[in-house]
């Protein structure tokens, strides 16, 4: 399936990641937007707990944004530095949650870019697949795991934008004008998230 | 790389983006510096006390918390023997022999007592911290106060950190809470 479109497939999976990270990470901690604005306003006492909190929560994100790639722990290592040279910014009111993922997100994309221009230029990925060019266990199961959460999602939309997205991955675009493919298009994945979103109880 | 080294790494970004908003916020410390030195010709005086502002505010801000509130108070308040030289010698009521000199220490000790009262007013509204706050406070008030009163020497600068200090304290006995 992935193989067809690998962009959208993987959009759609990093959504669902993002989304059950989240749901997560919001009943483990419920302090956690006060340790965030602890740290932000300067109290120095409360950056363990707060590393603490995050980089378990991080480090996960990263290993299913990054199915069996040794670089999750870069990629996590980045956005927890990143994080914390952030949190003095962070707009009051802000979803801690949000923010949190979203940074974790972008460091992972950014790494995953970086991996895709060197399989571009190498051939096949060594991290992801194995000598005979089939995936690893783990990431064949984390592949699997995320993409039933993906499809179960996908069952919830309705019939338009589930053929529209069932369409595109598949690639096979129906009859309909380029344009008003692009904007179901838009509009299925605005609603997907939105799915997502309710469904794992995160902004 | 081992999860202390992470701690690390973390912790150094954090500390730096302090520093960065201390930075930021110390930056309009400059004009106060240049305005005071085209105003008071004591540079002598004023770069140090410029260069000990600009180093005091980074400070608190970088620290946060209470230290951090401190500024902006530090700074209206500071404003009082800031200004009341600065005007005096403008008007041309300070720069005349003895009574010039005069004028200005009774300009540094008037604009003291005020920030002084003002200091009070902001720390008796302080819930917490009260004390790291009001040194934080007077620290900066006391700094941006010296910017005006080089100009009466250095008598001028204690009579107004001695009237700075002592309305302070006594605004805060008289009205400990808000």
């Amino acid at each position: 399936m992935g193989r067809i479109v690998p962009a959208l497939t993987a959009r759609i999976l990093d959504v669902v990641a993002i989304e059950r990270l989240g749901s997560r990470l919001r009943p483990r901690t419920p302090n956690l937007e006060a340790l965030v604005a602890r740290v932000a306003d300067g109290d120095r006492t409360a950056f363990d707990p707060l590393y603490e909190t995050l980089s378990p929560v991080v480090r996960r994100l990263a290993d299913r944004l990054l199915p069996g790639s040794p670089e999750a722990e870069d990629a996590a290592q980045e956005a927890m530095t990143k994080l914390f040279s952030q949190v003095s910014q962070l707009e009051p009111g802000r979803s801690v949650t949000s923010w949190v993922l979203a940074i974790t997100a972008y460091e992972c994309k950014t790494l995953r870019q970086k991996q895709k221009r060197r399989r571009e230029k190498d051939g096949a990925d060594p991290l992801e697949t194995r000598d005979d060019g089939t995936p690893s266990p783990e990431a064949a199961a984390m592949a699997r795991e995320l993409e039933a959460a993906a499809l179960d999602i996908l069952g919830t939309l309705g019939p338009i934008d589930h053929e529209t997205i069932r369409a595109l991955m598949l690639g096979a675009r129906p009859d309909v004008p380029p344009a008003t493919f692009r904007k179901r298009l838009e509009r299925a994945l605005s609603r997907l998230r939105t799915r997502c979103s309710s469904r794992h109880d995160t902004d | 790389m081992t999860p202390t080294e992470n701690r690390r790494r973390a912790r150094s970004a954090y500390e730096l983006s302090r520093a960065r908003l201390g930075l930021l916020a110390a930056l309009p410390v400059i004009p106060l510096v240049v305005v005071s030195v085209l105003a008071c010709r004591r540079p002598e005086l004023t770069l140090p006390a410029g260069a000990a502002l600009f180093l005091v505010t980074a400070l608190l801000r970088s620290r946060g918390g209470s230290y951090a509130r401190a500024i902006v108070p530090g700074f209206l308040t500071g404003a009082a023997p800031l200004v009341l030289p600065l005007v005096l010698r403008t008007s041309g009521h300070c720069c005349i022999g003895g009574a010039c000199w005069s004028g200005c220490v009774v300009a540094c000790v008037t604009g003291g007592l005020l920030a002084g009262i003002g200091a009070g007013y902001f720390a008796a509204a302080e819930d917490e911290s009260r004390g790291a706050f009001l040194t934080s406070l007077l620290a900066v008030a006391g700094l941006v106060g010296v910017l005006g009163c080089v100009m009466a020497g250095l008598v001028g600068v204690a009579g107004m950190a001695i009237a700075l200090g002592t309305s302070a304290m006594g605004y805060l006995v008289a009205r400990p809470a808000q």
